[in-house]
């Protein structure tokens, strides 16, 4: 299923008016479209557990969606928000993530592209993308992602920490 | 076919209200009104506003405060949603043009001209109580509110809501204010708006978070 901006909006609509129906069906939607939007850019033991926080939260936070306005980057600003927060998460409690290939995002999305998290990561120094990347995301212990990316153990934990960081901000002022 | 996720939100589901962009704005009114009530009750408000002709510097420094604190709220609101590349940068032109008194006050202490009697004055000390106590009435109305948003640029909102509280409640205390210098504003006015601000960016953050 492919979802439109302009569908979802009037779904979330005719949810918010109390349409059981299409709350269920804006959720299954989002979840399609969260599972894309997510691949890659988090361990997949992860994956699932952030998709379902971010539908949490728009269910949750539905009363904040306005109809007047386009659906899709209301959407990403949550679930953008839900993947800092889970990064940071992870980072706190030194979790360990594997690595494992998953679905490509489609690049025929335009909006999914220009939304995507990528855009995050690109304004992230190179040593701090690495590191997060290699730790975070691919699930390398902190010493083997030192070696992959040729940085000492302490610039990797350094990275990571400044750029959960800088994520957190540009989540922000994005 | 929904997952048992999707199915346990949906056996969860209510109507819910939009969240109501006029709200904000009324509870900022009827604030501003009791505010301005309890000080005109237990202050008193300035004679030249009472008999109608009030002084240039009080319309002025009353008009860029109430704007600052105008177009903060323009930003609260615009940010209690979420939303991805959609700003609204207006504050920063307001608090640029409220930067002009500071500014002046900050161009008279180098020059030397900086009257000692603005640091001293005991009102300066009520100004700034007053207004950050009114203050944190205000952003207590407006962090609700938000809170039944979902703000994505928290710290950002935090500033915001305490510069538009500080803001809101400077404008009612200097309906009572007695002085009429441009200094004696930028100093303790920047200070109350400056402190509200502050106290915004330290408390809120874990309020707003969600």
């Amino acid at each position: 299923m492919r979802s439109d901006d302009q569908s979802l909006g009037r779904l979330m609509a005719l949810s918010q008016a109390g349409d059981a129906q299409a709350h269920e069906a804006v959720l299954v939607a989002c979840q399609l479209w969260l599972r894309r939007f997510f691949a890659g850019k988090i361990g997949p033991e992860h994956a699932e557990e952030l998709v379902q926080e971010t539908l949490l939260a728009v269910h949750n936070k539905r009363a904040s969606y306005d109809p007047g306005r386009p659906f899709l980057p209301w959407l990403a600003a949550i679930a953008r928000y839900r993947w800092v927060d889970r990064l940071r998460a992870i980072y706190r409690h030194q979790s360990d993530v594997h690595a494992e290939q998953v679905e490509a995002i489609d690049a025929g999305e335009t909006v999914v592209a220009k939304l995507s998290l990528d855009r995050l990561m690109a304004q992230l120094s190179d040593g701090q993308r690495a590191a997060i990347t290699l730790v975070k995301i691919d699930g390398l212990s902190v010493a083997d992602a030192a070696v992959a990316s040729g940085q000492s153990v302490s610039l990797v934990k350094m990275n990571i920490h400044r750029g959960l960081r800088r994520l957190s901000v540009l989540v922000e002022e994005d | 076919m929904p997952d048992k996720f999707i199915q346990s939100l949906v056996a969860d589901f209510k109507p819910v209200g939009q969240l109501d962009n006029r709200q904000p704005w009324f509870a900022m009114a009827v604030l501003c009104c009791v505010a301005i009530a309890v000080v005109a009750a237990t202050m008193g408000l300035r004679a030249d506003l009472l008999a109608g002709l009030p002084a240039d510097v009080v319309l002025l420094r009353g008009g860029v405060v109430l704007m600052l604190g105008v177009a903060s709220l323009i930003a609260v609101v615009a940010y209690a949603r979420p939303n991805v590349g959609r700003h609204s940068d207006g504050w920063i032109w307001a608090l640029a043009a409220a930067a002009l008194f500071p500014g002046i006050a900050l161009l008279s202490a180098v020059e030397g001209r900086f009257p000692k009697d603005v640091l001293t004055a005991p009102s300066g000390l009520v100004c700034l109580g007053v207004s950050v106590s009114i203050a944190i009435f205000m952003a207590a109305a407006l962090t609700l509110w938000v809170r039944r948003g979902a703000t994505v640029r928290v710290s950002l909102q935090s500033w915001l809501i305490g510069l538009s509280g500080g803001s809101f409640a400077t404008f009612c205390y200097s309906l009572h204010c007695t002085s009429t210098t441009v200094i004696y504003a930028g100093f303790w006015y920047t200070g109350a708006i400056a402190m509200s601000a502050g106290i915004g960016r330290m408390v809120l953050p874990r309020v707003l978070k969600w």
